[in-house]
């Protein structure tokens, strides 16, 4: 296989793992973050 | 016809969610600030979504699923770069980090300050006219996916552009930037795993090293290399960074992210997390397009491929699943957009040209009055303006009209003490200078019927002229401030002060 090729096959790789580990930890984690900015705003201006 | 009744019904599902988050949303906004910055409640994670969201549009896939179609893997680079530049901005707070500390709701709100109301109207003209013109190939991109991949008549594709006005156009007025917000994490959950679900597919069909070596065959196996890819090498890349760089820190979308941020420092951690997720925003789609021109062949249409070939290989209930992702994707950067440049035109044209101060109300309506015209605007402009090169050249040309002297007025104003009035001119006019001259010419032809290249575009390379553009505008601010009287430069307690 080409060098180039192995080069973007093992950054894929690398790029689909972060991505969804990424992905994972932000939608868990984001759902708690929406409810809280949904009370912020109904607070209204501190 | 492979799209089925249920996958009509899972989009359905998402469109009619998406609109009860929008109304919901909209009886919590009582400011201008809540409108366009969300009040500036936003945290981490939600922070990293919507921010990944409105950069992750239909239209950015379709145009990096064209790349991969056209020059295979080489194209990877495109997102090794953008990645790069975010995650130097998040390492080094570049820009980010001074910006949100000054608590204003536009980057132009900023040239005021620091040099005068007329840098202001000016920069909020160029990003508005980039802004505008982008928008309607986001438009007709988004409509040449969804008629390729659902099977809807392809006579049908203005007709679909309208729809999709009107969906996105009401839905942005109804809620403004808190609805965004909330529509973009629903919209990066679905988007997330809609694109690892269809990577997995791509891969399955062609096989994970497999891709590799049929790329290789179709495209010649010296082609993966960007440094020596025609369409790419060293002047593309330098192009690309310092325009990635400019995307992080000028483009109005990302931008309002950043300044809705809840606390300065939170965008650092932003950054550094959205540049991983932007290596799988460009690496999937232009995997897919590269899927399709080995399922294709080399001769098929670059710009429908990508929807045609993930339609042949998707099971149904993935399709619907997708197709919802796409649509998403579609509303989340469209959305965002029409907001950003309507904050902008409100903001930065109107209210400062004005004098008289516009009450929050009163330019919440303004607001989304502009979101009204400017959703018109790129109907028509999307409908009749035929794309020459790739979408993504075009792209590139529109944005850096305001880009190019953007980024030396901001960096300079912000880092250089003798950055002068003068400067910030000068850098505005050198830096748009060659792209704009190159899109009003383009749109001149056509207006005309004339399908010849223009004097513009043979004068110089698309890559030489996007980088000759950025040097112009660095020098025009250079020489702008070495020969005239400097101002003194604004600090965080400075602009407070003259706020």
């Amino acid at each position: 296989m080409d060098f180039w090729a192995i080069i973007w096959l093992v950054a894929l790789g690398l790029g689909t793992l972060g991505f969804a580990f990424i992905a994972g930890n932000v939608i868990v984690k984001g759902f708690a973050e929406v409810k809280s900015l949904l009370n912020d705003l109904a607070k209204g201006p501190e | 016809m492979r799209f089925s009744t249920f996958d009509w019904s899972i989009v359905a599902v998402y469109v009619l969610l998406a609109f009860a988050i929008g109304m919901m949303a909209r009886k919590r906004i009582t400011s201008i600030a809540d409108f366009l910055v969300a009040g500036r409640h936003i945290r981490y994670n939600l922070g990293v979504a919507s921010l990944v969201a409105t950069e992750l549009g239909l239209v950015t896939m379709m145009y990096f699923a064209e790349q991969g179609y056209r020059f295979g893997f080489a194209a990877f680079i495109i997102g090794v770069i953008w990645a790069a530049a975010y995650f130097m901005i998040g390492q080094t707070g570049f820009v980010v980090e001074r910006i949100r500390q000054l608590e204003i709701i536009t980057i132009t709100e900023y040239f005021q300050v620091r040099y005068s109301r007329g840098v202001r109207v000016l920069a909020a003209s160029l990003l508005t006219i980039a802004g505008v013109l982008s928008l309607g190939v986001f438009l007709k991109l988004g409509a040449v996916f969804i008629v390729q991949f659902t099977d809807i008549p392809v006579d049908s594709l203005h007709m679909t552009m309208t729809v999709l006005v009107v969906i996105v156009v009401t839905y942005t007025i109804l809620g403004g930037m808190v609805s965004v917000v909330l529509t973009d994490y629903l919209q990066f959950v679905i988007l997330a795993v809609g694109m690892l679900v269809a990577t997995f597919f791509v891969l399955q069909y062609h096989g994970f090293t497999g891709i590799f070596e049929k790329a290789g065959e179709l495209y010649g196996a010296g082609a993966m290399n960007p440094f020596t890819h025609p369409e790419y090498g060293w002047t593309f890349i330098g192009y690309w960074a310092v325009f990635a760089i400019s995307g992080c820190v000028l483009w109005q979308p990302v931008a309002q992210r950043i300044l809705a941020s809840e606390k300065p420092e939170l965008n650092r951690r932003i950054f550094k997390s959205t540049s991983v997720m932007f290596l799988g925003r460009a690496f999937f789609p232009i995997l897919w397009g590269i899927g399709a021109a080995l399922y294709f062949g080399a001769g098929g249409d670059p710009t429908a491929g990508m929807p045609k070939f993930l339609a042949e290989i998707l099971p149904i209930g993935i399709l619907g699943f997708l197709a919802a992702g796409m649509f998403a994707a579609l509303m989340s950067t469209d959305d965002s957009y029409l907001i950003a440049w309507s904050g902008i035109i409100v903001q930065d044209l109107i209210a400062p040209l004005r004098g008289k101060e516009i009450s929050g109300p009163g330019r919440v309506m303004l607001t989304r009055i502009c979101v009204f015209i400017i959703g018109i605007l790129m109907l028509i402009f999307g409908i009749w303006y035929e794309l020459k090169d790739s979408a993504f050249r075009y792209l590139l040309d529109v944005t850096t009209i305001y880009y190019a002297g953007g980024l030396p007025v901001l960096v300079a104003g912000l880092y250089w003490k003798r950055a002068s009035l003068p400067g910030a001119y000068l850098a505005f006019a050198f830096g748009a200078f060659l792209p704009l001259a190159f899109v009003t010419e383009d749109i001149i032809l056509q207006a005309r019927g004339i399908t010849d290249a223009g004097f513009f575009s043979e004068l110089l390379s698309p890559n030489m002229r996007g980088l000759m553009s950025f040097v112009l505008g660095f020098i025009g601010m250079g020489i702008g401030s070495i020969t005239t009287q400097n101002n003194p430069a604004v600090t965080v307690a400075g602009f407070e002060e003259n706020v």
